[in-house]
């Protein structure tokens, strides 16, 4: 209801105490984050100093920040990779409402539940070197180290999962569409790119004596003791919570979907991958902006089950920002430095918040 | 569709489903197992994800005693229970006002309640971390229950005042033709209407902040005040290569949470899909 010049006070009665509350320990606090990321502060001190851009120039030259970068990166890819592809597949599946189907759900969900830190322990014996499941599955199919596996792991990647990815797209733009675009042109010369750098580092790695020697070296299966696999390990347990979570997110767009709109494409004759790619991928559009970019967001601030696991290390190699952050300020006391992590940590975040924030603006429009 | 071609679909649809199951499944399995082993046959065993020869119950009784599983579990439900009711409370206030009123600086306000869930939480350690000690409830469940209350009221309010939104307005009007005051028609009608949505909403929030595991790194020092994921991960340092012992506490962490989905899983689920996001 629209208010009185009289009554302007009373929508704010209301919002005082919460408003308050908030302001004190969520606003408030991310204003003198940005003021404590320009001064040097062990958080002892009563005064802490000024240095203005000096830890953002220290930062840039440590190697650790980008380390957690490059990992963060590939928390990010992974988490878009993996959860939003297979969560959209096993919506689809248990949208089929059979008889039984509300059990099969009920058992998949039963991860979500779950906090970080049990994931964590649960999967750390998963992945115990030598009694683990992980282990004795691996071991199943031959490979004897962890070397062996990279290097099959590599090959597999260079030679068909980016091929695939790129002949897939390609289909799609070029046969199916027929309707070249500069954007969709600058995407099939990227994934071409993509495809001969995955190459040509391919054979770089394959015929260098020296790392094949370093990958013979490598001894059992130490997966979270192994600076190459520690992260992609620490990723693949998180991933286990996160795709149950995305599906529910598609099931609940998938509940928007009228099917009188998939029915009539099936009078039409439509083809299940044409039903799929023309009738119900258009209609979840804003279910998969949603799921991206809250994928997004959660895997720009892993940390529980970094810090559970691992602490960031062996030697630093699975380190993420928030947990380089939270080493920084609670165990080395370089509060400011710390705090020029977690600014830069929001300022790449922000981009998404934005775009989640333009989202639900926009439902907000369709409701009023 | 043809009936063969329905009765391949069901098929499908039951393989596919049993198998991803299954595989989604394991994890739990490894776990239960591992925390039914005694330490002789663990050790012994060179398959650590078979099920045990012999049923071992000591586990949980030793992780909650000895392991004081007992301490960090009380603890938890000392936190998490006023967190829950004083989020509720305080986000069905700002809820209303953002939803009943029309105001200039509404929108804003819901952007900063909404924006400032999806922040980095490293954002706010440091600052929440001095504002606790400056105020004197440093290292006191007060001081946990403090923060998760003001935090959780972003993702509250968002929540809330959806619901809100769809409450007819009519019901509100003939409310005050009868001459109810604004704090009436919030107790006597908004408050009574949004009972579905705010159960929806407290059983997300008391998952999550049973979870929850940096607030209560950050802010409680002492062994006796620790709840119970940051209790588990100091267990592990102390019992490195017991870890009969460990699954056990970690199957007890689970427990609850498990027990809250099961029981109230059509509420969960709707609460996760209305708001479309976590915390």
């Amino acid at each position: 209801m629209t208010l009185s010049k009289k009554h302007w006070w009373k929508p704010w009665a209301f919002l005082a105490l919460p408003l308050t509350m908030y302001v004190l320990w969520v606003i408030w606090p991310i204003i003198q984050t940005f003021g404590t990321s320009f001064t040097k502060w062990d958080g002892m001190d009563a005064h802490p100093i000024w240095i203005g851009f000096d830890n953002f120039t220290l930062l840039f030259r440590d190697a650790t920040f980008w380390t957690s970068i490059r990992n963060n990166l590939y928390w990010m890819i992974f988490f878009l990779g993996i959860p939003v592809p297979c969560g959209l597949f096993i919506a689809l599946l248990f949208d089929m409402k059979l008889p039984g189907g509300k059990v099969y759900k009920t058992l998949f969900y039963l991860s979500m539940t779950l906090s970080f830190v049990v994931i964590g322990q649960i999967w750390s014996w998963i992945y115990q070197p030598q009694y683990g499941a992980l282990t004795s599955f691996v071991r199943l199919f031959g490979f004897n180290n962890l070397g062996e596996l990279q290097q099959w792991a590599f090959s597999a990647f260079c030679f068909v999962l980016i091929p695939l990815l790129a002949g897939l797209f390609c289909s799609k733009v070029f046969f199916l569409r027929r309707q070249a675009s500069a954007f969709k042109t600058l995407w099939v010369t990227l994934l071409f790119v993509a495809v001969w750098i995955a190459a040509a580092q391919w054979l770089k790695v394959y015929w260098n004596p020296q790392l094949t020697i370093s990958r013979i070296a490598k001894r059992g299966f130490p997966w979270i003791n192994d600076p190459d696999f520690v992260t992609f390990s620490l990723i693949f347990a998180a991933i286990w919570r996160q795709i149950p979570y995305v599906m529910v997110l598609f099931l609940a767009g998938l509940k928007n979907v009228p099917p009188e709109l998939v029915e009539a494409a099936v009078v039409d004759g439509a083809s299940w991958g044409q039903r799929f790619w023309y009738v119900l991928l258009p209609m979840l559009k804003p279910a998969t902006i949603v799921a991206m970019t809250i994928s997004i967001i959660d895997s720009l601030r892993a940390f529980d089950i970094v810090y559970s696991m691992t602490r960031g290390g062996p030697f630093n190699s699975s380190n993420v920002l928030a947990n380089f952050m939270y080493i920084e300020s609670f165990h080395n006391y370089r509060m400011g430095y710390g705090s020029a992590i977690a600014v830069i940590q929001f300022v790449i975040t922000f981009g998404f918040i934005t775009v989640y924030l333009n989202n639900v603006l926009r439902t907000e429009a369709n409701a009023s | 569709m043809t009936k063969k071609r329905k009765a391949l679909t069901i098929g499908f649809f039951y393989i596919t489903a049993t198998l991803i199951v299954v595989i989604w499944l394991i994890p739990f399995f490894i776990a239960t197992f591992t925390a039914m082993k005694s330490m002789d046959e663990l050790m012994s065993s060179r398959y650590w994800w078979m099920p045990p020869q012999k049923t071992v119950w000591e586990n949980f009784s030793s992780a909650w005693h000895t392991g004081n599983m007992k301490t960090y579990f009380w603890n938890t439900f000392v936190v998490t229970v006023p967190s829950v009711l004083g989020a509720l409370l305080f986000s069905t206030l700002s809820a209303f006002a953002l939803s009943f009123y029309s105001f200039r600086l509404s929108k804003v306000i819901l952007f900063v309640f909404i924006g400032g869930m999806l922040i980095p939480f490293q954002m706010l350690l440091i600052p929440v971390f001095k504002f606790s000690q400056t105020i004197g409830v440093y290292n006191t469940h007060l001081g946990l229950i403090l923060f998760h209350i003001a935090f959780q009221l972003g993702f509250c309010t968002f929540f809330l005042r959806n619901f809100m939104k769809s409450i007819p307005v009519s019901l509100y009007e003939s409310a005050r033709i009868d001459g109810a005051k604004d704090f009436t028609v919030y107790r006597k009608i908004a408050l009574p209407l949004s009972v579905p949505a705010v159960a929806a909403l407290g059983i997300l929030e008391f998952t999550w902040i049973w979870n929850d595991y940096l607030w209560s790194l950050i802010l409680l020092q002492s062994d006796r005040l620790k709840t119970i994921t940051v209790g588990l991960v100091s267990l592990q340092g102390q019992y490195v290569s017991s870890w009969n012992l460990i699954a056990a506490a970690s199957l007890i962490t689970a427990a609850v949470p498990l027990a809250v989905f099961l029981i109230f899983q059509r509420y969960f689920i709707e609460g996760l899909t209305v708001g479309a996001v976590k915390g």
